[in-house]
Formats: C-alpha cells, structure tokens, sequence
C-alpha cells in the first residue's frame, strides 16, 4: 500500500512574533554550527518592512513566472552578511576596556556594512504613525520547488511522509543553481564543504515525534506546525478554514508551505492625536505585496473576529491564534524531547 | 578520423609536469574544437528554461599533447580563458575547470556515459592541490573521489590556460574533454565540450611522432 503524499506546513501569526530570535538560536545551536556554517541562519527574523536576508533577496529573482522557472540570481556574500568576529581580546583582556567599544568585525578584518539583522527595529513610517513588524523566516518546503527543479544531480528531492524539502550533501556538487532558482533565498551555500544547505525542517526531530525547534523553542507561541490535511488541527484551520494564514509572495508560483498571519498594528493618529479609524497603519498595499490580494480578507476576518472577542463572544479563530495550551502549536509532534531515550554519542 | 597521438616521452614525465617543459615539443598538438552543451540535453529544468538567454559553453577549442612513460600519461591541455577565475572568493563566483574523460568503446555516450558504458576521468580546478577522479553513468550522475596519483600544474598568461595532468596510463583508448569558463558561471552541465571521442594512439617507440 502506498501512503499518500503528506505535508507538514507552519504558521506564523505576525501579530504574536516579537522579534526575539529565539527561534533563530535554536536553529543556529542544532544546525549550523559546523565550519563553512558560521553565516547560515536556516531561520532568521527581519523587521519589516525591510530589504531582508539576504539583502534585497524579494528582489533576486527565481520561482516560477508564466508556467517556466524564472531567472535568478545568487546573493552574494555580502549581501548575506558575513560571521563577525568580535573585539574581545582588545576590549576585556588587552587593557582597552574604557577607551574602546566592543565592535564587529567581518572575517577579513573590515568593518561591516550589513548583517543578518542589520535592520532590526527600522521599520518605516514618520512618527507618531511608524511601523514595523518581524518575518521569521525559513525554507517553505514548497509543494512545487524551484530549487529541485534546478538540480542538475537529483540532489534535491521532497519526502512523501511529510513534503519536506531535502537536499542530498552526498549528491550535492556546489553548483549553486538551487540557489539561483530559490525565489525566497533560504538556501546557503558552504564554501568549505561546496554544497547548498538550508533548513531540513528539523526532520530527525519529526521522526521522533517532536516538534522542529524554532515552533518548540518559541516563547511567543507564534509558530504552529501540523499536516495541511489534517482538518482537526491548528494548521489546516488556519490556512484553510479561516483563510486567515497566507503564503509570503504566492506569486513566486512554487506553493511555499509556511503560511503567515498578517499582522494588524493600531490604527494611525490623526493630527489632533485621535486614532484615524478609516486608515491602516501598516499600508494595506505592502502587505499585498508580501501575501497577495487575499490579505486583506484576512485582516477584516482579524479584525471581525477579535471585535467579537473582545464583546464575550467565542471566536475558534482567536482561541486557536491565542494557544492557550503550548501543545497545541506542535500538532502531532508534541513528543518532549527531554523525555526521549537517549544514545549515548 | 583524427587522433590524439601519445608519444613516448624521451626524458622523466616528472619533468613534463610544468607547462612549458621543453619536452612537450616532442609531441604533436591536435586542437580539438568543442561544442556548447545544447539547452536540450541540460538535465536542470532551471537550466533548460533559463539559461537560453545566458551565454555559455563558449570556449572554442582546447589543444591537446599527449605524452607516456609506458607507466603514466601526461596530457597537456591549452585553450582560451579570457577573464580568469581561480579563487572561490564570493557565493556567485565560479571556477574555470577542465576535465578529461575516458572511455572504452566509442558507443559510450558522449554526455557523461551511461550505467552500462560507464565513463570516468580527471578534473583539474585552479584551487585544487591535485586533480580529482571523476566517474559517471550518465548526465548529472559524476561522483568525485580524491584522484590519488593525479598531477596537476598550470600557468595562466594572455588569456590562455596551460594545464598538465598525469596519472596512471589509462587501459581506456578514447578521450574527451570539457571546459569550464568561471567567468561565465559555467558549472555541471554549463560547459563546452568535444563531441566526438578522440581516438588516443599510444606509441611505443620514442621519437618525434
């Protein structure tokens, strides 16, 4: 009997991300510490709106465009931000400490001019009407993978049990055409080892029936992982029922399998310092450029629910979006990895 | 039908490794020209749908010599490289690089082999302390493995690569070759290669050929 194909899919609700990365150090301490590694950050958290990591990636090109893969670019190193050094030395052990602040420095010595996080907290918009938002950020897991259609070597597949989207070290040749056909730019390329890397979806965690560490490790509560058909969970309400969980960039055309909650902020204030209540804060058109025209369905179904809420009346939608029990993000991974035996390395 | 004429080297082949070793005039030079991988045969959707509109595999020719000790071959190979690239310093840099392959019948397909008339051969990258052994069952299946005995040195000048290669005499009596231009982004199936097998015709006795 053939099982049929399944996929895991996140949400990430933008309205309870607060930008901690805590998500993104949980994948940094289990995945990417190995040298050839140190710029990689499978997750990273940008503020928004921003130019992202790596710089200006919405901008790069790949995914699909007319029913053919499009023409992409490959970031280049600075464009990621390189693994900074820090003046350690100089400012706690050589004496310097009062005369010298602690500083990045890039692995040739130069002093950075963009990082990861670069951007933390800018934002956009002029007081007292400025706004920003966070957008974790990992591989979509796409149903229909631009990186996997680019491998000339079969390097690149997608499992049947949970679609996640794979990339064979052993096959894998460096030629980076993955990285040039990837429309969000989550693939990495290690120059030591020269092959792509890039989030594996935590999947030795989900074979043991816990949850990928950047949903596990969210303090937010945040991010919820499950099986797009599982109709009973989180997930496919979300996504499916509510239609309040959308794809980042559907135009891309790859069927991306992170969703996102497109985030309300407070309404602008008016010259008189009132709330102006016929105007969004966050202007409705960038966030149709990030998650397509359904969004702003998405908000007024927000909007409609959290008013109701806010009368006494239930509302499934934000009882699932305040997770009241932790378990509840982690659908059927909700093994606690405390708990599991243990081989000793 | 052209040939590439292995001729026996009169002086140690541990001396012909440097480009220019004078020794290298004892054997004929054949300029074999080479063909761009066409669109079709790219076993990358991206690279079918995509890289039409870039160029590639744009090297015209490579010159081949060909010397042997009876134990070891030394191939000497030239073509143009305008732009060098020899130093994998950014994410979107790539690296000129050469590959001879071998094979044992001339029905092995030209295009890396197949599972029953398997191919393998030597690739040369700049960056590389030696060249690697390479074997294939067909397109996008090479396996690299560390080329124990290979050889390598090369010298870039006026936009020409000089590479020497040696490693143990090839059984295989047929010869291809490809070539990586890193300025291009040439890389896997990015290439320019001869399309025909190249006959190699090992004589035994010394002299000029």
């Amino acid at each position: 009997m053939t099982a049929q194909p399944r996929q895991v899919a996140f949400v990430i609700d933008l309205n309870k991300c607060l930008g901690c990365q805590t998500c993104s150090i949980a994948c940094k301490t289990h995945w990417t510490t190995d040298q050839g590694m140190e710029h990689q950050w499978w997750v990273i958290v940008n503020t928004m709106p921003g130019q992202g990591t790596p710089r200006g990636w919405q901008e790069m090109g790949g995914g699909f465009k007319d029913g053919r893969l499009a023409p992409g670019r490959i970031p280049k190193r600075e464009e990621w931000g390189q693994a900074w050094e820090f003046n350690y030395q100089e400012v706690l052990e050589g004496g310097m400490g009062t005369q010298v602040h602690l500083r990045p420095i890039n692995p040739d010595g130069s002093e950075p001019t963009w990082g990861p996080n670069w951007e933390e907290d800018v934002g956009a918009g002029q007081w007292p009407n400025a706004y920003f938002f966070y957008l974790p950020h990992l591989c979509h897991h796409c149903s229909r993978p631009s990186c996997l259609y680019a491998c000339p070597r079969d390097a690149i597949y997608k499992r049947e049990e949970d679609g996640l989207v794979l990339i064979d070290e052993e096959r894998c040749n460096g030629c980076r055409l993955c990285l040039e056909a990837c429309p969000y730019k989550r693939i990495y390329f290690n120059p030591r080892l020269e092959v792509a890397q890039k989030c594996i979806g935590c999947f030795p965690r989900l074979e043991q029936g816990v949850a990928p560490a950047c949903v596990r490790q969210c303090p937010g509560r945040a991010v919820w992982v499950g099986f797009l058909d599982d109709q009973e969970g989180p997930v496919y309400k979300l996504v499916h029922k509510w239609r309040v969980a959308l794809p980042l960039h559907p135009e891309f055309g790859t069927q991306p399998n992170v969703y996102y909650v497109p985030p309300l902020a407070p309404h602008p204030i008016d010259p008189q310092g009132n709330f102006d209540r016929n105007r969004p804060r966050i202007p409705t058109e960038y966030l149709r450029y990030l998650f397509g025209p359904q969004v702003e369905e998405a908000l007024a179904t927000l909007q409609r629910e959290r008013e109701r809420a806010r009368q006494g009346h239930p509302s499934e939608l934000m009882d699932i979006l305040i997770a009241y029990r932790f378990q509840e993000l982690l659908g059927p991974f909700n093994a606690n990895p405390a708990q599991l035996p243990r081989t000793p390395v | 039908m052209v040939s590439l004429v292995v001729a026996l080297a009169s002086r140690p082949l541990g001396e012909l490794l440097s480009p220019w070793a004078l020794g290298w005039q004892e054997a004929p030079q054949v300029v074999v020209p080479l063909a761009t991988v066409p669109l079709e045969a790219q076993t990358s959707a991206y690279v079918r749908d995509v890289w039409g509109e870039r160029p590639y595999g744009q090297t015209p020719e490579v010159g081949l010599r060909a010397l042997h000790d009876g134990q070891r071959l030394a191939l000497q190979l030239s073509w143009p490289a305008p732009q060098r690239r020899d130093l994998l310093d950014d994410d979107d840099v790539f690296l000129d690089a050469a590959c001879v392959m071998f094979a044992m019948r001339e029905d092995t397909p030209i295009s890396m082999g197949s599972p029953q008339r398997p191919v393998r051969g030597w690739l040369w990258r700049p960056d590389w302390p030696q060249p690697k052994e390479v074997r294939a069952t067909g397109p996008g299946t090479s396996q690299r493995s560390p080329g124990d005995g290979l050889e390598a040195r090369a010298s870039w000048q006026e936009g020409r690569w000089t590479v020497v290669m040696a490693g143990p005499l090839p059984q295989e009596g047929l010869l291809a070759v490809a070539i990586w231009r890193g300025a291009d982004k040439e890389r896997a199936g990015l290439k320019a290669y001869s399309p025909r097998w190249l006959p190699l015709e090992l004589r035994r006795e010394g002299g000029r050929a």
